[in-house]
């Protein structure tokens, strides 16, 4: 009962995600909670770095776009199914955030972050020219019935190769969600251990961090390759989902943004903020483009960005801020009631 | 050739320096990332482009006007959005930068379309002068002198005048600076306008040889934070010679490694650069 | 001050709720009625429209907003009985009187948009689907539309890849207008020899400058694979990210590499830095030859007219310049210009041509039945009265094999048919030493 209690937000989310999918059959609406559920997923990654040990990273696109390619590669080049992909492609990202982040935490603030943006940068130069991976053309996921001759026909079978059936999103809508419980649950875990609190007493001061023991060093760089192994995975969703990947779809720093601004808008250094953050702005995404779409003014970006302003204006610590409030001035009332 | 490609380096340069100078004015005073930096040199290059194409005012002569208006942006940005930011974490404030720049991006498609613009016979044509069998491109030269001269400009500004000195001031202790009677608000405008005047001026030296659509400024954004940062925050000197180093870095870069390659030489030097000095080239 | 926030934020919510909940409504009857009319397009009703899917960029860094009165015009065309020597036109609408309705959906320029947008026009139950300007998101768009088995027109993308057979997996429901890089290769080549031969132009050395994504790359590789042919030495061959801020170091490489003829594979913004740079740098190769692209756009005429320079050359579909030899192309150009305010380019005819081919195909297949229509489009010639082909067909990977463009050369800010040398060519090639 009482983890009832603790996790009913969780819960009552849950059960939205496997709500609204079932109850409202619209490839719209199915699209934009995969959509939700990759950004939130990797937004997840990026509030443990950035959230919980305080370290911004603009370059997350980096470690998603690894996930991305390499599950993409190990598909159409040697036939292997994207679950043991993206396990590779988490693997890949972890090396490399070990490596290239080994010296980089002896960079601050803004230095370190515009360090990371680099990282990315580089990456997409490099896999932009990169022909073995396709260069500028990028790789289009052949349909998984045409590259694999015994693969399975049914939308639930394609989920053994993590393939989007197009005419039932479902399955891979579910397996999405499945795996962001997943990276959810890790997260909050993470959050309550002994390493979290190391994380959040690295974040609010370097120097006390060190004072009593810690090398902060150490578990920021576990911090960042925990998020690149999760960034990666979404990145073998994001391929999966879109079936065409390439350098500037995957590494930009518009890429990397979005994680930044799903998981401030929805509430940084909570692990309720990526899904909360991700859940208001694609939706809102999605109906100003409905709204005005097609028609080539850019009118639906200007009502969305005019919203994102006045959002971070009138409650600057994101929806969770706001959603806190609620419950401070409920409880509040609560007591007055008794 | 290589002094050709030096020199070429070396007068976009001093225009990225430009564009840099505004950001690290924000950046550095006021700890704000702003992301619609790009944007305000977009609205620059777009109004010079409508005074030039309306009232026929080349847009080195249209430069004040120019600046005046990216400095009322910038105070109105501030005193709109910023404000309210700016007490909680600087990513917010990046938030709600980021939104501001996607209206002000959108609004050139909505009102102008995503149409490619030039402006065409300007007052200093592209031609060259030839010395030491060197291309040297007039409209290059101006802009890179008129850069340098504004970035000197600014620099007085902030070490000889009493709001300059305000502002350096706030960025170095703002609770420290209230205490002494200065009004954090409007030095934080000033600064906000005067970011925005820098980019104002670098898009009217820049608007006769750049192509104005709505995506135009997208890397001279991405290009300069890692100016500023090369530089070392709230450093204007540093903001300038990182902004040379860049450019060449990228000319030499795209000569010898390959032409697809020259911005990935400018971010892996960032990296290098970073490991020897922590805190930019001329942090403290 | 909070207070109006709470209300603005939960007034925020509820309507991304709404819209959560208000598009399914749309869209959950588009698939029940597109099944209707896919198992009872006989009994249907005449007036009940076929809808064809547009995937265009219509916001973002390409202009797509021409291209999409262009397609408007074909739906004119299609819908209203126009006084033309052509079936199509006179007729009301295909099938027996049903309007065409087209559905626009904008890509941003951005392959992953392209992708969702394109699911979104295929299960709301369009017929046949085009776009998309861009090479990649065209890429992205087949892609969905092989999921689906729905046929695809490509308008104006014009990498060879697209339909080489073997890079892409939907080789059986692609099919594309433009020429592609391959034959424009070609035809450039002729062009270059027959400016040796005739004119003394003394072209041996040839380089190229190619915009880094599908569209270069191909180009690229096709430049080098004809250059070889032809027997022209290629003495460069550089790349470039399209966000460069400036090609000064690009110019100045290909200026030293000494060619006497240039290919640009470039978006009109690079090639008017590229223009500016080649000339700030004095540099004056005897051609400047461009893969259709940035060439095509009237505001680079604009710009080679400010240089003052005469030699560039490029492919086309078309030029106003032909008004007076093709007179069908003249009234799409009226109805056109009559939308936009100026000349019908390239791409935009390119695009024009996409909906009509679409619409003839399903007129041919005698339904709305994808597999049907998919078998026409590959098996059927289509009459094209504003093409100076006159005619378009269809290979087996997609490509159009009667080549459907024609080398033009900027002469004084006017685009003029130079190359082929037959009844179509409107001026000489001029040679700007």
């Amino acid at each position: 009962m009482v983890i009832l209690k603790e996790y009913k937000m969780a819960l009552v989310m849950l059960a939205l995600f496997i709500g609204v999918p079932l109850a409202v059959n619209s490839t719209d609406v199915h699209n934009v909670i995969i959509y939700i559920l990759i950004y939130a997923m990797v937004g997840e990654a990026w509030n443990l770095i950035t959230g919980f040990a305080g370290q911004t990273s603009f370059g997350h696109a980096a470690y998603f776009g690894i996930g991305a390619y390499t599950s993409t590669i190990m598909l159409e080049y040697f036939h292997i199914t994207p679950w043991i992909g993206m396990l590779a492609g988490g693997l890949i990202a972890v090396v490399l955030a070990f490596i290239v982040n080994f010296n980089m935490f002896k960079l601050k603030g803004h230095y370190f972050a515009i360090g990371t943006l680099c990282v990315a940068e580089i990456l997409k130069t490099i896999f932009s020219k990169w022909e073995w991976v396709g260069a500028g053309d990028g790789i289009a996921l052949t349909p998984i019935s045409a590259l694999i001759s015994d693969a399975p026909s049914s939308a639930w079978g394609k989920i053994a190769w993590l393939s989007l059936d197009v005419r039932d999103r479902l399955p891979f809508l579910f397996t999405t969600l499945a795996v962001f419980c997943l990276v959810f649950i890790v997260c909050s875990v993470l959050e309550r251990s002994k390493i979290g609190f190391y994380w959040k007493a690295i974040r609010e001061s370097h120097e006390v961090a060190e004072s009593i023991g810690i090398n902060p060093r150490k578990y920021k760089l576990i911090a960042m390759c925990i998020s690149a192994f999760i960034a990666a995975i979404g990145g073998t969703f994001f391929a999966q989902f879109f079936k065409y990947i390439d350098a500037i779809t995957v590494f930009p720093l518009s890429v990397s943004m979005i994680f930044v601004l799903v998981t401030v808008l929805g509430g940084l250094g909570n692990v309720y903020g990526p899904i909360i953050g991700a859940v208001i702005y694609y939706a809102l995404d999605l109906l100003m483009r409905r709204m005005t779409g097609g028609s080539g003014s850019g009118l639906n970006l200007i009502i969305f960005g005019a919203l994102i302003v006045l959002v971070t204006c009138t409650e600057p610590r994101g929806i969770m801020g706001f959603v806190d409030r609620i419950r401070q001035s409920l409880a509040g009332r609560k007591k007055e009631g008794e | 050739m290589i002094g050709q490609i030096i020199i070429n380096g070396l007068l976009n340069g001093a225009v990225y320096a430009l564009v840099a100078v505004g950001l690290s004015l924000t950046w550095g005073v006021m700890d704000i990332v702003n992301f619609a930096h790009g944007e305000f040199l977009l609205w620059g290059l777009y109004s010079s482009f409508w005074i030039w194409a309306l009232m026929g005012l080349d847009p080195l002569i249209s430069l004040p006007i120019v600046v005046v208006l990216i400095f009322a942006l910038g105070v109105l940005t501030y005193l709109v959005v910023i404000k309210r930011v700016l007490k909680v974490s600087g990513l917010t404030a990046l938030l709600a930068t980021f939104g501001l720049s996607m209206v002000l991006k959108n609004l050139t498609q909505f009102f102008w379309t995503a149409n490619y613009r030039n402006v065409t016979k300007p007052l200093v044509s592209n031609q060259s002068f030839n010395i030491f069998g060197m291309y040297i491109r007039q409209d290059y030269v101006v802009a890179a002198a008129g850069a340098l001269l504004l970035t000197l400009l600014v620099t007085l500004f902030l070490n000889r005048t009493k709001t300059g000195v305000a502002i350096k001031a706030t960025s170095i202790n703002k609770s420290a600076a209230q205490l002494v009677g200065i009004d954090t608000n409007r030095i934080y405008a000033i600064t906000f306008g005067l970011s925005g005047a820098c980019v104002g001026a670098a898009a009217a030296l820049m608007a006769s040889f750049t192509p104005i659509y709505p995506e135009a400024c997208s890397l001279y954004s991405t290009l300069a934070f890692v100016i500023v940062a090369l530089g070392g925050f709230g450093n204007i000197k540093g903001a300038l010679f990182a902004g040379l180093i860049v450019g060449v870095v990228e000319a030499l870069g795209g000569y010898f490694i390959g032409t697809s390659f020259k911005y990935l030489v400018v971010f892996l030097i960032y990296l290098i650069v970073m490991q020897i000095r922590p805190r930019g080239l001329f942090g403290w | 001050m909070k207070k109006v926030f709470a209300i603005l934020l939960a007034l925020a919510m509820v309507l991304s709720l709404a819209g959560c909940s208000s598009t399914p409504a749309t869209t959950t009857a588009a698939p029940s009625e597109a099944t209707t009319t896919k198992a009872a397009e006989s009994e249907a009703p005449a007036g009940d429209p076929i809808q064809i899917g547009a995937v265009l960029p219509l916001t973002g860094s390409s202009t797509g907003e021409f291209l999409k009165a262009a397609m408007e015009v074909a739906q004119d065309i299609i819908n209203n009985s126009h006084d033309l020597d052509w079936d199509l036109a006179k007729n009301k609408g295909i099938l027996g009187g049903r309007p065409v309705e087209l559905v626009f959906a904008d890509h941003q320029a951005s392959a992953d948009i392209a992708t969702t947008e394109a699911a979104k026009l295929l299960d709301q139950g369009v017929v046949a689907i085009t776009g998309a300007y861009n090479s990649g998101c065209s890429a992205s768009v087949a892609t969905q539309a092989l999921e689906y088995g729905v046929p695809m027109v490509c308008g104006s993308s014009s990498s060879a890849s697209l339909t080489d057979g073997s890079t892409y997996a939907f080789k059986s429901i692609f099919n594309r207008v433009a020429a592609n890089d391959e034959q424009e290769s070609q035809e450039f080549f002729e062009y270059l020899k027959y400016l040796n031969e005739t004119c003394n132009a003394g072209i041996e050395k040839v380089a190229i400058a190619w915009i880094n994504n599908s569209y270069g790359i191909h180009a690229n590789e096709m430049f080098e694979k004809y250059a070889a042919q032809y027997g022209f030495q290629e003495v460069a061959s550089v790349s470039y990210e399209s966000s460069s801020t400036s090609f000064d170091t690009e110019a100045a490489q290909i200026k030293e590499s000494g060619a006497d003829a240039v290919f640009q594979a470039s978006y009109i913004g690079d090639l008017t830095l590229f223009a500016q740079a080649y000339s700030s740098l004095q540099f004056k190769p005897a051609a400047i030859v461009c893969y259709c692209g940035g060439f095509q756009d009237a505001s680079f005429a604009k710009v080679a007219t400010d240089l003052g320079v005469n030699n560039y050359a490029g492919g086309q579909a078309c030029t106003a310049q032909l008004a007076d030899k093709l007179p069908i192309f003249s009234y799409v150009n009226e109805l056109y210009k009559a939308k936009t305010g100026q000349d019908i380019d390239g791409p935009a005819l390119e695009e024009f041509a996409s909906v009509i081919v679409a619409a003839q195909a399903i007129n041919a297949a005698g339904s709305t039945d994808a597999k049907a229509i998919n078998e026409t489009l590959k098996s059927t010639t289509f009459e094209a009265p504003y093409l100076i082909t006159q005619k378009i067909h269809f290979d087996e990977n997609g490509q159009n094999d009667i080549m459907p463009a024609v080398v033009t050369q900027l002469i004084d800010g006017k685009y003029e048919v130079v190359f082929p040398r037959d009844e179509y060519a409107t001026a000489d090639p001029v040679l700007d030493k």
